[in-house]
């Protein structure tokens, strides 16, 4: 703990992985609001399924950048079965870093004009 | 409708494909994605799209993530913190450790021992080029299947047959070295020059033969063996080009033959190696003296080989039927001569065996993991607790058992290599194995993966059962009063039966066999071993080119030594009955009378040459008759002496003596290329009683002894019969072949005992080796059973003082522990009977043995198992019941 780790270690991520961090920063979320989040801002051209899901969790949650919370935002709204799952400020670094690597790629394409036509498609 | 209760059934067809997916992450549940999952279901728009789709996800995922969990490099990450703990673990009980290791270093030290034997036997071919290209080309006649074939054979096999790139022909015979230091009869090769090549062998030192070598005018040369080269020469090379005088013709050295091959084929024993010259127009059929090596050409196999030769040998049958009517053909890949069948079984047998011992020593093994495993529940229990996954819990306990093995692997490696060596230093005809079974890449990679399968099997398996119980149970078990889980318990009485089932096949076999080869040291010969003594006199053929040179040489020295204080009789012949050193001359006989039957019911197939006074220096008992003398000569009535199993054979009804024995006229009975020795009908003049034994124990079979003075031989054995000490004699003996003549040498001198000693030194050494795997197997077995039966008994202390509060009676709770565990032992010794039983007759069937009382020793083995088994289970049951039930309790 003492040494932070470098997020440009953790470059590139994942689709999914970073399909959950933009999802949980936005704030604590269980597995289905997840899911949920991604394919309403993906706008059906993404599907993450549960499988993918568990393991990107999985992974996130080895290497620190999100962490199982113990807080329930709606504690009635649901049972005990459920996790929720909070980005960590290592995630958040490393998010930044993916979305910043992502948009010198964006960039580059479109100086390629491959995205001349294709105005705001891009995140 | 959301809740724990709903889609039960997809509930669980989900919650299996789960389980695919390795363990959960601490935070990360199976139970969310569960949920998340069923929440999708019902969200989706097509729910068997979803369906299909999803789970294939779930498989793929589920298996992505076990191979992820599998081969990242991550799980290393702490091994050696894992090491240093387990280092520091097994280092906390120095009793354990020692005992665990001790337990796998004697398996895996029996068993590197015996298979860097097997390694080494199978390997003695390699010491060739190409091995798996050579093979021999025996002849095959009755009773013999590798026999040397006459030089036209030979030639006809090389020039008519395509299966081979180059062959080669040999033939061994004894000459003498003189000139320098004694006179010395050595073995001595003659090989076409070509074997070289075709073998693959370069000199140590100087060349080998050259084709201008074997030519007939070509100045004599030779090569001498490695051992010959150390031995006679000092290992000196300034013997390139030196004079060597074999059988009086001087032979200039110009090669040494290389360390490597200084073993077996020709080159075992032989010191001198000459060029031979052969004519292609030899036509001496019946002169079958040659050996003959061939390479195979590169896309012949053995049996194109055998076809071809087969079938030459045949039309030179149909061409020359006088001469080679008998012979049939085989070819034999070196491999196979080298190591083959009865080697392959003996040591199948034996590798068999040192498996068992590892066996046992696993068992043992994993019941001293399984106590410590048990005994460090606790441990493992907070650990678990406290958040390390199980994973991590079973990787910190293989660990120790790796640990352990690679250290009981070490010291095993470490026995075995003095193992073999105390063996091989027993058996002096197989020097070469020692550098053969040296260590090597191979055999430490058996070693290493014995004890790593070992570990891992034995190890693991009682780290899984402490490392699956949850926590409660662990807990409750920490307590030990708790009889074991149910699992562990049958594990437990699985491990006793297996480990009966194999200690009791093991130790009947090698203590049947050991015992065995002990009864042959007392053996009886017929007459008194002690106070003989024997020597082997040569004389040099071309100093003493006839029969009567020969027989007048030995009567003279036979004289002379009779007059010596200290010899009360003295005789020879071309045999001593003890380990059947010598042997007999051929000559196929017909007894009057029996001209009619076939084989041998119809006579003798070979006789043995004595001297007047043979049977009386022996000691053994004329029954009728007269032993010969020395008016018995050529010129004279030509006489034998027979046994009493000839007797009882050819004659059971009548007195033998009178009766006559004709030499065979029948052609189709005699073998080619045999002199004659015996041409006139002999007269049996005398019967003597049986003697000799042989190694299997079987009775003593017909024998015929003919004059060595009507048929003299020119290497006798002199056996004298001394008032005291027979090594006194030695100088006598010298002194009496010198006086006659100093060229002549003696090869050996040994007393009767010493005789004995070297005939049953092989044996011996295997019997060591057979003794010591039943000792080793049965003390580890008696050791193992009993902390075996005594631990778990001694756990369930507190359930027998709750049994006693309850008011049973100790005795009943000690005959009721004693019976459950008996009733184990009952089966396990009873399945070991039967695969023992299965085991003797596999024995038996390639060495007819057991001779020893087996009955008692099944009864014996099975006793002590039980009695082991009974005592462990007693001792602590009565400590439970006697002690204060209070005390009982507080064990809890």
């Amino acid at each position: 703990m003492s040494d932070q780790p470098d997020p440009q270690d953790f470059l590139p991520l994942r689709p999914v992985e970073f399909e959950i961090l933009l999802a949980l920063a936005g704030g604590e979320a269980h597995g289905y609001a997840i899911i949920k989040e991604a394919e309403t801002r993906a706008r059906g051209m993404f599907r993450l399924e549960t499988g993918a899901l568990y393991r990107g969790l999985r992974r996130l949650t080895t290497s620190g950048l999100i962490r199982p919370t113990e807080k329930r935002p709606a504690p009635d709204a649901d049972d005990q079965r459920r996790s929720y799952y909070a980005i960590t400020e290592l995630g958040r670094m490393v998010a930044v870093a993916e979305a910043r690597r992502l948009r010198a790629q964006v960039e580059a394409a479109r100086a390629r004009e491959l995205l001349a036509d294709a105005k705001g498609g891009g995140s | 409708v959301k809740g724990v209760g709903r889609r039960p059934v997809l509930r669980r067809v989900v919650r299996l494909f789960l389980n695919i997916f390795p363990e959960d992450v601490p935070g990360i549940s199976r139970e969310d994605m569960e949920e998340t999952f069923l929440d999708g279901y019902e969200d989706a728009r097509s729910r068997t799209r979803f369906l299909a789709v999803e789970l294939a996800a779930l498989f793929r995922h589920g298996l992505g993530e076990r191979w992820e969990s599998l081969e990242a490099p991550r799980p290393l990450a702490g091994l050696t913190d894992d090491i240093r703990f387990a280092l520091k673990s097994l280092l906390k009980q120095p009793l354990f450790t020692a005992g665990a290791v001790l337990m796998l270093a004697l398996g895996l030290g029996v068993n590197t021992g015996a298979f860097s034997m097997t390694m080494g036997m199978s390997r003695i071919a390699d010491r060739f080029r190409d091995p798996e290209e050579l093979v021999f080309l025996w002849g095959v006649e009755e009773g013999w299947d590798r026999a040397a074939v006459s030089a036209p054979h030979y030639f006809a096999w090389r020039d008519e047959s395509t299966a081979f790139q180059s062959t080669a022909a040999y033939r061994e015979m004894d000459r003498y070295i003189s000139g320098d230091g004694d006179p010395q009869r050595i073995r001595t090769a003659a090989v076409t020059p070509g074997i070289f090549q075709l073998l693959g062998l370069s000199p140590e030192a100087g060349r080998l033969f050259a084709e201008a070598d074997a030519a007939p005018d070509a100045p004599p040369v030779a090569a001498v063996s490695w051992r010959l080269w150390q031995e006679r020469y000092g290992g000196e090379d300034s013997v390139l080009g030196t004079t060597l005088m074999l059988n009086d013709v001087a032979h200039t050295i110009v090669g040494i033959l290389p360390k490597t091959v200084d073993f077996e084929m020709f080159w075992r024993g032989v010191g001198v190696i000459v060029p031979l010259s052969l004519s292609q127009g030899d036509t001496n059929w019946s002169a079958q003296s040659y050996r003959v090596v061939a390479r195979l050409a590169p896309e012949a196999t053995v049996q194109q080989a055998g076809t071809q030769i087969a079938a030459i040998t045949q039309r030179l049958a149909q061409a020359h039927p006088e001469a080679n009517g008998h012979l049939r053909s085989r070819v034999e890949p070196f491999q196979d001569f080298f190591f083959g069948g009865d080697n392959k079984l003996a040591m199948a047998g034996i590798l068999m065996a040192v498996l068992a011992i590892l066996l046992i020593a696993c068992v043992n093994l994993a019941k001293i993991l399984m106590a410590k495993g048990a005994a460090r529940q606790g441990e493992v229990a907070i650990r678990l607790a406290l958040g390390a996954s199980r994973a991590r819990v079973v990787r910190q306990l293989v660990t120790e058992s790796l640990v352990l093995a690679l250290a009981g692997g070490a010291a095993g490696v470490y026995l075995g290599q003095l193992g073999v060596e105390l063996l091989l230093s027993t058996m002096p005809s197989a020097p070469f194995l020692l550098e053969e079974a040296g260590l090597d890449f191979t055999l430490l990679a058996y070693t290493f993966a014995v004890s790593v399968v070992a570990a891992m099997a034995f190890g693991l398996t009682p780290a899984l059962l402490t490392s699956r119980m949850s926590l409660g149970e662990g807990v409750k078990e920490t307590s030990p009063g708790a009889s074991a889980g149910r699992k562990r318990k049958r594990l437990r009485d699985w491990m006793l039966v297996s480990q009966l089932a194999v200690t009791v096949p093991l130790v009947l076999t090698c203590g049947v066999s050991f015992l065995n080869l002990r009864a042959l040291q007392s053996i009886d010969f017929g007459f008194p071993v002690e106070g003989l003594l024997t020597a082997q006199v040569d004389l040099p053929t071309h100093r003493y080119p006839d029969q009567e040179s020969q027989s007048r040489f030995y009567r003279e020295l036979l004289e002379t030594l009779r007059t010596t204080p200290g010899i009360t009789a003295v005789g020879a012949g071309i045999y001593v009955p003890i380990g059947a050193v010598g042997g007999a001359a051929y000559a196929p006989l017909v007894v009057d009378g029996r001209e009619a039957a076939d084989g041998s019911a119809r006579g003798p197939r070979g006789y043995r040459a004595i001297t007047p006074e043979y049977f009386q220096a022996l000691g053994v008992g004329l029954l009728a008759g007269r032993e010969f003398t020395y008016d018995d000569t050529p010129e004279t009535l030509p006489v034998a002496v027979v046994n009493e199993a000839f007797a009882q054979t050819y004659w059971p009804d009548d007195n033998p003596v009178g009766r006559l024995i004709r030499p065979e006229t029948d052609p189709s009975r005699l073998y080619s290329g045999y002199e004659l020795t015996v041409t006139q009908p002999i007269t049996v003049v005398g019967v003597v009683q049986d003697f000799g034994a042989t190694f299997y124990g079987d009775p003593p079979g017909p024998e015929l002894y003919l004059s060595q003075n009507q048929h003299p031989f020119s290497s006798l054995f002199v056996v004298l019969r001394s008032e005291g000490d027979p090594l006194a004699l030695v100088p006598a003996v010298r002194e009496g072949v010198a006086r006659i003549d100093e060229a002549v040498p003696i090869t050996s001198v040994r007393t009767g005992e010493r005789m004995v000693d070297d005939w049953l030194q092989e044996s011996r050494g295997i019997g060591a080796m057979l003794g010591v795997l039943a000792i080793l197997a049965l003390g580890m077995a008696v050791l193992g059973l009993y902390g075996m039966v005594a631990h778990s008994v001694a756990q369930r202390t507190f359930e027998l003082g709750v049994r006693m509060v309850l008011g049973a009676r100790g005795r009943a709770i000690q005959a009721s522990v004693m019976r459950s565990f008996l009733l184990l032992a009952a089966v396990g010794v009873a399945i070991g009977i039967g695969v023992g039983a299965l085991l003797g007759l596999v024995v038996r069937s390639f060495l007819v043995l057991l001779q020893v009382p087996w009955i008692p020793m099944v009864l014996g083995v099975s006793g002590l198992m039980m009695g082991v088994v009974a005592l462990a289970a007693w001792v602590p049951a009565r400590r439970a019941t006697t002690i204060q039930p209070v005390v009982a309790l507080k064990t809890q």
